[in-house]
């Protein structure tokens, strides 16, 4: 009995994940003609538009470098777009807080599935780039699943954290865009790490979106699986920083409700 | 004779004129007549020396032509110029009659009038040269009407000169060409031994293939190269390489000679075999280069492995094969400097796109320490949850039993909800800080003051099991707190309330509607947040529709909705599902135009009749008395009464009448 009512409750509680979900994705495409076909166009075409600068413009001495940019492209917006969303979405909802017995985690978590879905769409548009730019598609390319997963889960633990500290100073939201324009550079977005002095590089691989895309780029044009010491990085971050995360949510969100 | 003709013409009259004309210009003709026969010159015999062009622009290389024109104003029986030219500048070769040194004799003539003569040169360097006549003669003659035959030396004014401006001829060679795989992509070593490399290597303008090989990971050449025109132009077909064999031409196109294409085989090494990771430290760091320049090429550089040594000392890796890899590498590199880069920060294992990395590293402890920590953190979280749900568990059995056991005694007198000494204290800052800084500044100071805003004190009432219970009280008394605490979205910071929280439900109506949405999508997200699954809005999904009179509406956006029909959708989905044990309505009978306010009332009035435990907030009087059993007012965060309805709700009106009278 009560098993079967703990498993309606976690149908229910992805039932309602789907539909805010849903709900971000309708929104964001809804005053366009084309909707929801937007999802992939975009991507689409803004990969088609970056590789190109990439290609041209921005020339680098790396093998791929629209590929190589596009790959950590993808997986930067991922972290950013989930841990932004993720930030506004209790103060955004606190209508929704106060009226219905939720659990208050799921706005944070919904907002990051939104952002997943997209990074899905991405996805698609990105296979088209690499089928575009002849990299040989191997096996070790759905490890780009895991690695999503894996920033996914990192994301989400930024986001809880951010998310109550949001709503207690709504001055987070700058602090951290600056904090993101920081870490964006240390990602080797646009460059190869080997360029930059060795103390950088210590400082860009201490960087943990840095591991996700270096993973990420690994597998994707080298078809090769990163070391130990990245796979503990990988482990650490994303799981470390969800209990993190998780934990200072629980702990904090009975003040939210004080709060909002 | 002349003097008559003056005579007559000096005369009179104007026939006289003409005739003195007619006779000037007789004595005139007769006179040059005359002295024509007499062999007497009155003109000069004339000759003129010109080249076909005032100036000439000449090619590097090219044959070019000269004309050279002689005129006379008598026909020339024979003639001769004399021209001098730069033998440095200009090459004769052909054309004249004559060369001597840097002299050359035209001669000719045969009775025309002008004679041209072509010469050809072909100039040797650029720069700016002259040809000039130096001197020039002839004879022109004249044969008079009577046969005889005058002859006379031309005299030759001006001797022409004319300036050559010679132009490079635009070589399409190359002086130099130096090529290198990418530095700090390691491994570019070009097979071979030195001196077999050299030879291959070795550029030289007139050869035009080359062949070399570099490591896996040279994914490009720099080509650094010298034209041997200054003008000259190069394509370079690209310097991406791409494993295996590569075909990388550099066009060279001069100004006037056709375009010479020199071609580059490199092949590109397979990716190295991971397993290999002797064979991988020994390639690796070592750029090799193929150096070839026009000159001095071909020769072996004892630097390069030098500085392949130092270069694998630096990596921190220098193990004795390492280094002895790094001298074959030096040595592979040819006539090139084997050039070693020392990949910084490689022996930390922080490249995350490190080569080599990937197979039988070691962990670093403090990694491995982060793995365990968060391991055991997450171990003790699932556990920390697990038993946290058993804890959730046991209450609720508790409670059950216990409401069995109050059943039995006291069979009627159930009691739905509980609310124990509730009080609910809010910590409000008292200024509170509007920024981070600020609140920084607060805690450095001590400052953070807080204000305890008491919602409610000490509220203690009791529900009983079919109850219809109406709270009232001024806004702001702590109504819609207290119904929080009550439904589980607030704890009290005191006192307690027993209630069956998964009986509870809190009628809301709209939450979560997005106006962008369609009215169905908003009816599942909507219906999705106050608790319904998915197959029960399905089911209901056209009882929802009927009852809020929005047929046909449904896929239309909710912005394009009047407020009417928003909230007419948001109670119908609010109320469609069956009556829950205890309700919780918050100003909720108020909705849409009369019609449909009457169709909502009864809605309510039939749920609240459906003996469900309710509990309702209003402010207005009215609302209270007509549905309720009980009443309880609230006010200031304190309980004022709690009683029937009308005793209640006299009391309030009263307090009402006195707060607008003081």
């Amino acid at each position: 009995m009560a098993g079967k009512k703990a498993e309606t409750g976690v149908k229910q509680y992805f039932f309602v994940i789907r539909q805010l979900t849903l709900r971000e994705i309708r929104r964001k495409y809804a005053r366009s003609y084309l909707g929801i076909l937007w999802s992939v166009l975009n991507p689409l075409l803004s990969m088609a538009v970056m590789s190109m600068i990439f290609s041209t413009i921005f020339k680098r001495n790396i093998e791929n470098f629209p590929i190589y940019y596009l790959t950590g492209s993808i997986f930067w917006s991922l972290f950013t777009g989930a841990t932004n969303a993720a930030m506004t979405a209790l103060v955004d909802n606190k209508s929704m807080l106060v009226k219905v017995k939720l659990p208050m985690e799921i706005f944070p978590l919904s907002r990051c599935f939104t952002v997943m879905v997209n990074f899905g769409y991405s996805l698609a548009a990105y296979a088209v780039m690499l089928l575009a730019f002849h990299i040989p598609i191997t096996p070790y390319m759905l490890l780009l699943f895991l690695y999503a997963g894996m920033l996914f889960l990192f994301s989400l633990g930024v986001g809880y954290l951010l998310s109550i500290i949001y709503v207690m100073f709504g001055d987070v939201k700058h602090l951290y865009s600056i904090l993101l324009t920081l870490l964006m550079y240390a990602s080797a977005l646009f460059y190869p790490v080997e360029s930059t002095s060795a103390a950088m590089q210590a400082v860009i691989v201490r960087n943990p979106v840095y591991n996700y895309i270096a993973c990420a780029r690994k597998c994707v044009l080298e078809a090769a699986l990163p070391g130990a010491n990245q796979w503990a990085r990988l482990f650490v971050w994303s799981v470390g920083m969800f209990l993190l995360g998780k934990c200072y949510f629980n702990k904090m969100k009975g003040r939210v409700l004080q709060k909002v | 004779m002349s003097s008559h003709v003056t005579e007559i013409g000096m005369g009179q009259t104007r026939k006289r004129r003409q005739l003195a004309r007619l006779a000037f210009g007789l004595v005139l003709g007769l006179w040059i007549w005359i002295g024509r026969r007499n062999g007497m010159y009155v003109m000069a015999a004339e000759g003129k020396v010109y080249f076909g062009s005032e100036s000439y622009v000449w090619t590097e290389g090219e044959i070019c032509p000269l004309g050279v024109y002689f005129d006379g104003n008598l026909a020339v029986s024979g003639y001769w110029v004399c021209l001098e030219y730069d033998s440095e500048a200009l090459e004769y070769l052909n054309g004249a009659d004559r060369k001597e040194g840097n002299l050359l004799w035209v001669e000719g003539g045969g009775g025309e009038t002008g004679y041209k003569r072509m010469l050809h040169f072909q100039p040797l360097a650029e720069g700016d040269t002259v040809v000039r006549v130096v001197s020039a003669g002839g004879t022109g003659t004249e044969s008079a009407e009577d046969g005889t035959v005058t002859e006379e030396e031309f005299t030759v004014g001006r001797l022409a000169q004319a300036p050559v401006a010679i132009e490079g001829k635009g070589s399409s060679r190359l002086a130099g060409l130096e090529v290198r795989a990418k530095e700090g992509q390691a491994e570019g070593v070009i097979e071979g031994e030195g001196e077999e490399l050299a030879g291959q290597m070795g550029f030289s303008p007139e050869v035009l293939e080359y062949h070399m090989q570099v490591g896996y990971e040279a994914e490009r050449l720099e080509i650094a190269y010298e034209t041997e025109d200054a003008d000259a132009s190069v394509i370079v077909s690209g310097t991406e390489l791409a494993v295996g064999e590569n075909i990388i031409t550099l066009t060279v196109q001069g100004g006037q000679e056709e375009a010479v294409v020199y071609t580059l085989y490199v092949e590109r090494k397979e990716r190295p075999e991971r397993t290999e990771k002797t064979a991988d430290v020994k390639a690796e760091g070592v750029d090799g280069t193929a150096v070839a320049g026009g000159t001095g090429m071909g020769q072996t550089t004892q630097e390069a492995s030098g500085d392949g040594g130092t270069g694998f000392l630096e990596e921190g890796e220098a193990e004795p094969a390492a280094i002895e890899g790094a001298a074959t590498g030096g040595k592979k590199g040819g006539d090139g400097e084997g050039n070693i880069v020392g990949r910084q920060g490689e022996g930390e294992g922080f490249d995350g796109l490190g080569k080599g990395e990937e197979e039988g590293e070691e962990l670093e402890p403090e990694l491995l320490a982060a793995v365990i920590a968060v391991f055991a953190m997450s171990v003790w979280y699932g556990w920390k949850q697990a038993k946290g749900r058993k804890r959730k568990k046991k209450p609720a059995e508790k409670k059950k039993r216990r409401k069995n056991g109050v059943r039995k005694t006291v069979n009627l007198e159930r009691k739905a909800i509980e609310v124990r000494h509730v009080t609910m204290e809010f910590r409000l800052a008292q200024d509170e800080a509007s920024s981070l800084k600020e609140y920084m500044i607060r805690v450095l100071k001590g400052q953070n003051h807080y204000r305890m805003l008491q919602a409610l004190r000490d509220v203690s009432f009791e529900v009983k099991q079919g109850e219809v219970v109406g709270i009232i009280g001024t806004n702001g008394s702590g109504k819609s707190t207290l119904l929080k605490i009550i439904a589980g979205a607030l704890p009290p910071t005191e006192g307690e309330v027993i209630v069956d929280r998964r009986k509870v439900q809190i009628l809301t109506l709209g939450t979560g509607f997005d106006m962008e949405l369609t009215a169905r999508e908003n009816v599942y997200l909507n219906g999705a947040i106050i608790g319904y699954s998915r197959e029960f809005i399905d089911e209901k999904f056209g009882e929802i529709v009927a009852f809020a009179e929005l047929e046909g509406f449904m896929d239309e956006r909710m912005k394009n909705f009047s407020s009417g029909m928003v909230s007419r959708l948001g109670f119908a989905i609010a109320t469609i599902r069956d009556s829950a044990d205890i309700l919780i309505l918050d100003e909720v009978l108020s909705v849409g135009d009369l019609f449909f306010r009457e169709k909502s009332e009864a809605r309510i009035r039939e749920m609240i009749h459906s003996g469900a435990t309710v509990l309702m907030v209003s402010h207005s009087s009215n609302v209270i008395r007509k549905n309720c059993d009980t009443a309880v007012w609230i006010e200031k965060g304190a309980l004022q009464m709690a009683g029937k309805p009308d005793v209640v709700c006299g009391a309030y009106e009263q307090m009402g009448k006195n707060g607008e009278t003081a």
